[in-house]
């Protein structure tokens, strides 16, 4: 051990999409060492009433990868500040401070992947499972003359559930939007998938 | 979410989650209480039994009492319970927040309703000694909660 | 003879609540300790005094029904228990803070499944509390959780579902395969409470379609 100082990790960073918030660094490489981090972070509340505190985040105090999920640390819709130092042994690092406060409305939302299906004459749909804060707008029409939209919402995805009994003769259309509550944000619809029943109209 | 109307003020806010939240920690925060005899937030004081128009100031109040001499004052150094209390406060700040903007737009009144009812519930407050005064309102949140969900 | 405190002579002593029946219960280790016995008191958080529990006072038993001493479901409780054994030893324990909305946990409905040709008809029957508003009348669930709903789910050869949800209490899967069985799944709902109730189950075959023979 040269004395010399443990660097600070550097280029922090925050990606967000669809509520998953992922802290990222550059890595503290040392020749045959394992360097470990910890994170801590503030909400606004601490930063204005208690800026002395930093709470310890729930899954990297430490971490070994140059990442952090701190999802589970964001949990208000306020700015966040977040630091990381480095660990060796009984070294510490300096602070990195992430430059700009983040807050989880900026998350990315995108598209639910989706599946559109038939059972008999019912038009079933399976969204993809984006977690609890998630709930979904399902659009779906008949496509012909006079297309009239029905509407949806499904509180979780991860199971096919049946949407309509669907008559033979024209397609079925299923558009579907991600919705989060908790930051008052859709994604875009998803593109429209169709499909259709074969032979005669439902039996009387 | 939930809409709590106060008033001509009203605001959508995620009292589930501040429930949930608050329900990991409930059980080891009232069992800090060692006073049960006595109680600072008591049905007379309640927001729901409050005139509607002085509902925003007294729950503004009662917010602004858990940012500043509440969650500030709650000494713990188990880091679940640190992170619990971290969550509620700034779900509480958001509220706070929403509050601010209806006051800005004179929705906001404080009457003498509300003015009296959360003179007393600060006296109960100051009865104790601040710490202890801490862990018990902090143990009452549901009591607010309660309060907050009846203004729906 | 000063009764000195004895750990094992009482334990666990808490509520077990559900919709709205209150029982306090305790144990002690070993299973029964011959010749214990124990007293039961109450009171509402605030307010000073314990109340002994009639009914419940050095009785051998290891429950105690405090539901009408509860009963005010926007209040907080506590309750305690104290044992003498025999030889004298005591002990004195006492419950966590107890909010019956809180803490009761929701039965599962009763619900009456009702199989037709080509659908499945759902009828929700109240659940009452051993409550009573100020006119006496007995409350349903619905009528102390504002926001209670129920969700149904019927599990289609175990491929998909379809869903329907409300308030009301009559409901109908239709457009459904003539003599096909069918898992009906029913569950009490209170979003605001974080509860939901375990799920009433019916398995359920339409009947066959006799229309053209």
């Amino acid at each position: 051990d040269g004395g010399e100082a443990l660097p600070a990790p550097q280029n922090l960073s925050v990606h967000s999409a669809n509520m998953k918030h992922l802290l990222m660094w550059s890595p503290v490489v040392l020749p045959r060492e394992t360097v470990y981090y910890s994170v801590e972070y503030q909400g606004e509340y601490e930063s204005l009433y208690t800026s002395h505190i930093w709470i310890p985040s729930k899954w990297c105090s430490p971490i070994e990868d140059a990442e952090c999920d701190v999802s589970d640390d964001i949990t208000a819709t306020v700015p966040y500040n977040l630091r990381v130092r480095a660990i060796l042994g009984s070294q510490t690092s300096a602070w990195s401070i992430l430059e700009q406060p983040f807050n989880r409305n900026s998350t990315i939302l995108t598209p639910p992947g989706m599946e559109v299906s038939r059972n008999g004459f019912h038009l079933v749909i399976e969204l993809e499972d984006l977690g609890p804060q998630f709930e979904f707008l399902v659009v779906y029409w008949r496509r012909e003359l006079d297309t009239k939209e029905h509407a949806k919402v499904l509180r979780r995805g991860g199971i096919p559930v049946h949407l309509e009994t669907m008559e033979p003769g024209a397609p079925y259309c299923v558009k579907a939007q991600a919705q989060v509550k908790a930051i008052g944000r859709n994604s875009a619809f998803s593109q429209a998938e169709c499909v259709e029943v074969q032979g005669e109209a439902l039996p009387l | 979410l939930q809409t709590l109307h106060l008033g001509s003020c009203v605001i959508i806010t995620n009292l589930q989650k501040i429930q949930s939240e608050f329900s990991e920690i409930r059980d080891s925060v009232q069992a800090n209480d060692q006073n049960i005899d006595f109680r600072v937030l008591r049905n007379a004081g309640s927001l729901q039994d409050t005139e509607p128009s002085d509902r925003c100031c007294l729950l503004r109040h009662l917010l602004g009492l858990y940012l500043d001499r509440v969650f500030r004052n709650y000494q713990t150094s188990d880091h679940h319970t640190l992170r619990k209390i971290s969550s509620l406060a700034n779900s509480f700040l958001t509220i706070k927040k929403d509050l601010q903007l209806c006051h800005t737009y004179t929705t906001c009144h404080c009457g003498e309703e509300a003015t009296e009812k959360y003179r007393q519930i600060l006296s109960h407050f100051e009865q104790l000694e601040p710490q202890a005064a801490a862990v018990k309102v902090l143990g009452e949140l549901d009591i607010l909660l309660r309060w907050m969900k009846e203004t729906e | 003879h000063m009764a000195e405190d004895s750990p094992g002579l009482l334990q666990h002593v808490k509520f077990q609540s559900s919709n709205f029946e209150n029982i306090l219960t305790w144990d002690s280790k070993p299973e029964s300790i011959p010749g214990t016995v124990y007293s039961v008191d109450y009171k509402t958080y605030g307010k000073p005094e314990w109340l002994a529990k009639a009914g419940c006072q050095r009785i051998t038993r290891k429950s105690c029904n405090l539901t009408v001493e509860t009963g005010n479901f926007t209040e907080f409780y506590y309750a305690r228990v104290t044992a003498i054994s025999s030889e004298g030893w005591s002990a004195t324990k006492m419950t966590e803070r107890f909010h019956p909305q809180q803490h009761t946990t929701i039965k599962p409905p009763d619900v009456t499944c009702v199989p037709k040709v080509r659908s499945i008809q759902m009828i929700v029957h109240p659940t009452l509390t051993p409550m009573y508003n100020a006119d006496g009348h007995q409350l349903t669930l619905e009528e102390v959780f504002q926001d209670l709903f129920y969700h149904l789910e019927l599990h289609v050869n175990h491929t998909y579902q379809m869903h329907l949800e409300g308030k009301q209490r009559e409901y109908e899967f239709s457009d459904l395969t003539p003599d096909t069985e069918f898992l009906g799944s029913i569950v009490i709902s209170v979003p605001t409470r974080l509860k939901e109730s375990a799920p009433y189950v019916c398995r359920v075959k339409t009947l066959p379609d006799r229309t053209w023979t």
